[in-house]
């Protein structure tokens, strides 16, 4: 107590802070539909009534691919009650209702719960695959494809600079050029942050102006790699104005190829190592040559004939090498993800990149007829070979453009490795003499294990055993143990299930919540004595 | 200026844990002398989601071997004993063979309310004389349905003395689900009454 004022300013806010607010959190009082409640016909509004007055923070029904239905209204306040008119009736089928409110002490308190109509909750019912909510896909898409355009104009035009002699005016044509695309690439990232948030919290066009949207967008994965693109971006557009700093040029292009990185199936799939390095590679290769086409077609029509020759030459005996890079990169990465050639025509992401491939060949086509027929005639200094020179490069440009969207679209369906994966599980949990079905998984915390059995860890309802260890592996017994459920993804929370004892070791939960697939966490709460919890933590994926 | 950051980082952090505190279980101070007999009121500040409590189990840490509990009119209590591993000094000069380990408020001619009002229940307890230390009173309430178990610890311990103890206090208190009750024990700055424990005011100097 030397220093009095901070604490003296510390207790009269303590007071402030006390006098008007409600002692409790909010509490769940009742709710219409109640959960697992079925019901004949389609509800035309929600219900949910709280201990307390509570302001919403959203207030949504879900079906059973956890994509936002009904047509909701706006949400309306009355009393301690929340409301959510429908606009669509609901088809016969398993439905969530997930809230979030803050309460009166701040505290955000949140919750889901399945209802059912014409019929009783789905039990192992299959339903699609969670995908992203539909609203935010086009605009993500199209954002995608600018990012990916601008970011590889931007790093490939760094690499023009660093790599190439320019003769003349033309090396302001590439810093111009990469000065644009930067800027377009710094609008893009922050973009894809807003789209991420607003597809996170399944949200409406709205939400691109409140913060929440934002907060959640920055907090996802893409949130770390829009922030890394960002400052690579910023730092290039300052790189590119003064142009004569290469260590400015080096550090931003790295940054913008390092968001790339932290992100995405490509550099998320294992070996890690050789997944992000071949995606550097192909980022690196793709950029020099897709940033190459405004400048050398300019450079084409404006140079004289062999002047451009000679600069398409050293052009192409750089590229060479990069495209060379980009194709064993390309052939690394396609390996990981497709695995067998089967795929490539069999799986929705194999199309894909079969299409994606196909243009990559009619490029190299016209790369080839550019580098062993025009540019001799250019160097040769014959009239008329600069225009060839730019009509060929505009084509190049408009396959290239098509190419990087198509590239853009492949993280949109799931790779045939990961489906492999998915299989490969299934088959392990076969070997082990468990249901072919299921989840079988051992989690420790504090000196204790607990083996966790979902089964069929499938949507609808789910039989969960688990079975307390300590470290040695004799069976435990505790005294209760609780689950608590959540699904990140769709911001699905508060779901919590006591379990039944099963002595020694065992307890049993039966849960009916998990409707919607995706990675689900469970944390088993095991209590050893009244006064003392162990948390085990863990992540399910429910099909 | 950085001073006056800080004072409004600390008076913020402050009022956020002002707030979320009253959802919880928590000690009417947060602060306690260290080494006294210190009068202590827990709050019970509301009902197991929406059901009203009608008994309360405070679990008292090993630290501490001599508690005794206020008079109730309203609940009976009752106290779960522990074998001490060693005998230690009482009142008057009697050995304690053992300690109180739990205090059960149960049975209430009328229950707490789930929400609206809270409670006070008091007891004392001799402090540890550690000063700077955080000591954690696990506490139970059940409901006529179900309960509450304010019993999560922080995952790293918080020390008084880091720079970012308020921030790592708040967070304790808002990202764990259900903390603790706690007691952070300081080294007596005021006169405290001379009850067991007290050191008294220090010896006068002698003269020459």
């Amino acid at each position: 107590m030397r220093r009095p004022l901070p604490w003296i300013v510390v207790l009269v806010l303590l007071l402030g802070a006390g006098i008007p607010r409600a002692e409790a959190h909010a509490v769940l009082m009742s709710a219409n539909p109640a959960a697992n409640q079925q019901l004949a016909e389609s509800p035309k509004e929600l219900e949910l009534q709280f201990n307390e007055n509570v302001g919403p923070v959203f207030f949504r029904v879900l079906d059973g691919a956890g994509k936002e239905v009904g047509a909701p209204g706006d949400i309306r306040l009355d009393g301690n009650g929340m409301f959510l008119p429908l606009g669509d009736t609901l088809t016969d089928g398993t439905y969530v209702i997930s809230y979030r409110v803050i309460s009166a002490d701040t505290h955000p308190v949140g919750g889901s719960f399945a209802f059912a109509i014409g019929g009783p909750v789905a039990a192992g019912a299959s339903h699609v695959a969670a995908s992203t909510s539909s609203a935010w896909v086009l605009p993500t898409v199209l954002n995608r494809v600018l990012l990916y355009s601008s970011v590889l104009i931007a790093v490939g035009s760094a690499l023009l600079l660093l790599l190439l002699e320019w003769p003349g005016t033309s090396g302001g044509r590439v810093r111009r050029q990469g000065r644009l695309f930067a800027i377009v690439a710094a609008v893009s990232f922050v973009l894809a942050i807003a789209f991420g948030g607003a597809d996170i919290l399944a949200a409406g066009a709205g939400a691109l102006f409140t913060p929440a949207t934002w907060v959640a967008g920055v907090k996802s994965t893409l949130g770390v790699s829009a922030l890394i693109g960002i400052a690579g971006a910023l730092l290039a557009v300052r790189a590119f104005r003064r142009g004569d700093s290469h260590g400015l040029l080096w550090t931003s292009a790295a940054l913008l190829v390092a968001s790339f990185l932290v992100t995405g199936h490509a550099a998320t799939a294992a070996p890690v190592w050789l997944a992000a390095t071949s995606v550097g590679l192909h980022l690196a290769g793709a950029g020099f040559w897709f940033a190459a086409f405004a400048p050398l077609s300019a450079a084409s029509r404006s140079l004289d004939a062999p002047e451009a020759g000679r600069l398409m030459d050293r052009f192409s005996s750089r590229a060479m090498r990069l495209i060379g890079a980009l194709l064993v990169s390309g052939v690394i990465l396609t390996w990981i993800q497709v695995r067998t050639p089967a795929n490539l025509l069999t799986t929705d992401y194999g199309r894909r990149l079969t299409w994606k491939l196909a243009f990559v060949a009619a490029l190299l086509v016209f790369a080839a007829f550019n580098k062993w027929r025009l540019t001799p005639k250019l160097l040769r200094g014959e009239a008329n070979a600069g225009r060839s020179m730019a009509r060929s490069i505009r084509i190049e440009t408009l396959l290239m453009v098509l190419i990087v969207a198509i590239a853009a679209s492949l993280t949109l369906p799931t790779p045939p490795r990961a489906l492999a994966d998915q299989a490969k599980a299934g088959a392990a949990q076969a070997m082990t003499g468990a249901a072919t079905d299921g989840f079988k998984g051992t989690w420790t915390a504090q000196g204790y294990a607990v083996d966790v059995e979902v089964t069929p860890a499938r949507t609808g309802e789910n039989m969960i055993m688990v079975r307390f260890r300590d470290a040695a592996g004799a069976p435990v017994t505790m005294t209760s143990a609780t689950l608590d459920l959540s699904l990140p993804a769709a911001s699905l929370e508060g779901i919590s299930s006591n379990g039944q004892a099963m002595p020694p070791d065992m307890f049993h939960f039966m849960v009916s919540e998990m409707i919607i697939p995706g990675e689900w966490r469970i944390r088993v709460n095991g209590f050893v004595d009244d006064f003392t919890k162990i948390e085990f933590e863990g992540t399910v994926p429910v099909r | 200026m950085k001073k006056l950051m800080s004072l409004v980082g600390v008076a913020g952090a402050a009022m956020l844990i002002a707030q979320s505190a009253f959802a919880h279980n928590v000690f009417t101070s947060m602060y306690a002398p260290a080494g006294y007999v210190q009068d202590l009121e827990l709050r019970v500040t509301h009902g197991c989601k929406g059901s009203d409590v009608i008994q309360v189990r405070v679990r008292i840490p090993e630290e501490i071997t001599r508690v005794s509990v206020a008079h109730d009119r309203n609940w009976t209590i009752e106290m779960k004993m522990r074998k001490l591993p060693k005998p230690v000094p009482g009142e008057g000069g009697t050995m304690l063979t053992e300690a109180v380990e739990e205090i059960i408020w149960s049975k209430p001619k009328s229950p707490i309310p789930a929400s609206g009002f809270f409670e006070g229940f008091r007891f004392r307890a001799h402090l540890p004389n550690t000063p700077g230390a955080i000591v954690f009173f696990k506490t139970i309430n059940n409901c006529l349905n179900g309960d509450d178990r304010y019993i999560d610890l922080p995952k790293e311990p918080l020390d008084l003395k880091a720079a970012d103890f308020a921030k790592r206090l708040w967070a304790f208190m808002t990202a764990t689900p259900t903390p603790a009750p706690f007691l952070i024990l300081e080294k007596p700055a005021r006169p405290q009454y001379p009850w067991a424990g007290a050191e008294g005011p220090p010896p006068a100097a002698p003269k020459r």
